[in-house]
């Protein structure tokens, strides 16, 4: 267990640095993020919307921004793996598909959550929306959805990698995948934004915990299998 | 496990890539403390016959079978090493996960003379220099087993010094050594496998003498021609 665990560390820390090195999927995120709100931010003001409308459309925004322009960078994230076919060496070397799954996911669902906390303010001050009453919520839909974009992302990467559309096929598999999540974090959202704080009777939480629940599970099984393919 | 008992062995392996057959039921077991010098024209199927057997790529059908617990060291023509980051933090990486510790990427370090490009990217290497690197992530861990496609090709004499150094140092591991480099490899070699076509055309058997390696010297030209 100790061996497995230092190995999945320095896993960890390969993702870090390769991330650190390059920083392509870092500016992806965030130049969409920050693009994506200007634009958003410029329509609805076109549009003389009022903030009690704005108000109720922040939510659906909010999660179509994130998921979109996220499951878009997340393609730049494997490219690295392609260049030295990295990922056949950790193979070779004994890494499990359990680890090199779960460093990514690790990696990238932190990468995610900072990207949607920097979403959520960007747009919150582009839409002239007051702060929520409380974040919590928010935070929860926001890391819950993260990581279950992630293991989609970091699965279907390995998947669709050595496709020359890998661009076009990544979101595009990945996108119905995350419906479960997009509804979560719409009405989750939603529920805090308008109605003030989280429903108790909710279902939405449970939902999002079995939908991370089925994309960990699947991922840590076919990681491997989807890389040697 | 008897000595005999081969520690890596491909039996009847096919595999084709669209309509082109590059394996045509290819067989080859290596025992421990066997180097087999695999040798054949280009487009005769024994870099393909490594991925085999290495597992990364599957064969049509045939089977490979390891023995169980066997470490596999491989290099091919990719490196298996992240361009980004410096040799020392590839190594280092690699030596983790395969459980032979960072001392595992120091030692590998000296092993390869590389110690003066350590703290460089391994896209700013020269080809030399990579294929290096690429030998040190391969022998990492003092693998049981070792899968080594053309192995000298980017290296110079020091470089393959080096190479014999480390495929001595073995002593109980099965090396396989896919080369067009007979005349610096040959004599490394305990054993000759000639490919042709896909197909094994000539074996010298194990504990191979100078007329066996002569022999496959001349069988091997002669695919060439």
């Amino acid at each position: 267990m100790r061996l497995w665990l230092t190995g999945l560390g320095a896993l960890i820390i390969k993702e870090l640095r390769l991330e650190a090195r390059g920083k392509e999927t870092v500016t992806m995120l965030f130049c969409n993020a920050i693009l994506a709100c200007a634009l958003v931010g410029v329509g609805t003001s076109s549009a003389f919307l009022d903030k009690a409308t704005t108000t109720r459309l922040y939510p659906m925004l909010l999660w179509i921004l994130f998921l979109l322009s996220a499951s878009a960078s997340a393609v730049r994230a494997h490219e690295q793996e392609l260049e030295g076919r990295g990922l056949e060496g950790l193979l070779l070397a004994g890494a499990s598909g359990a680890q090199m799954f779960l460093s990514k996911l690790i990696v990238m669902s932190t990468l995610f959550f900072a990207h949607f906390l920097v979403l959520a303010l960007v747009l919150g001050v582009a839409l002239d929306q007051d702060a929520p009453p409380t974040f919590v919520a928010m935070i929860g839909a926001g890391l819950g959805s993260s990581t279950a974009l992630a293991s989609v992302t970091v699965l279907l990467s390995a998947v669709a990698g050595t496709s020359r559309l890998r661009g076009v096929l990544l979101p595009l598999l990945s996108l119905p995948l995350l419906f479960p999540v997009f509804f979560c974090g719409v009405e989750m959202t939603s529920q805090v934004v308008v109605g003030g704080g989280l429903d108790p009777a909710s279902p939405w939480p449970l939902i999002l915990v079995c939908a991370n629940a089925l994309y960990l599970v699947l991922g840590i099984n076919l990681f491997e299998a989807a890389v040697r393919e | 496990m008897a000595a005999a008992e081969p520690l890596v062995e491909a039996n009847s392996i096919c595999k084709s890539f669209g309509s082109k057959r590059v394996l045509r039921s290819a067989s080859l077991a290596c025992a421990r403390g066997e180097v087999v010098l695999l040798l054949g024209a280009n487009g005769a199927g024994k870099s393909t016959l490594l991925r085999v057997m290495a597992g990364l790529s599957r064969a049509d059908s045939g089977s490979v079978r390891r023995a169980p617990g066997a470490s596999l060291g491989f290099l091919s023509h990719h490196l298996f090493l992240y361009s980004r980051l410096t040799v020392e933090e590839n190594l280092a990486l690699f030596a983790s996960v395969s459980g032979a510790g960072p001392e595992a990427a120091r030692a590998a370090i000296e092993c390869w003379g590389l110690e003066a490009f350590a703290d460089r990217a391994v896209s700013d290497l020269s080809r030399g220099n990579q294929a290096r690197a690429g030998l040190a992530r391969a022998f990492i861990g003092a693998p049981h087993i070792r899968l080594l496609d053309e192995p000298s090709g980017n290296l110079d004499d020091r470089g393959v010094e080096a190479l014999k150094v480390a495929v001595a140092a073995g002593g109980d591991a099965a090396t396989v050594l896919a080369t067009h480099d007979l005349h610096r490899l040959s004599d490394l070699a305990t054993r000759v496998v000639v490919m042709r076509a896909g197909e094994m055309a000539y074996d010298s058997g194990p504990a191979t003498s100078a007329d066996g390696i002569a022999r496959a010297i001349s069988m091997y030209r002669e695919t060439n021609r």
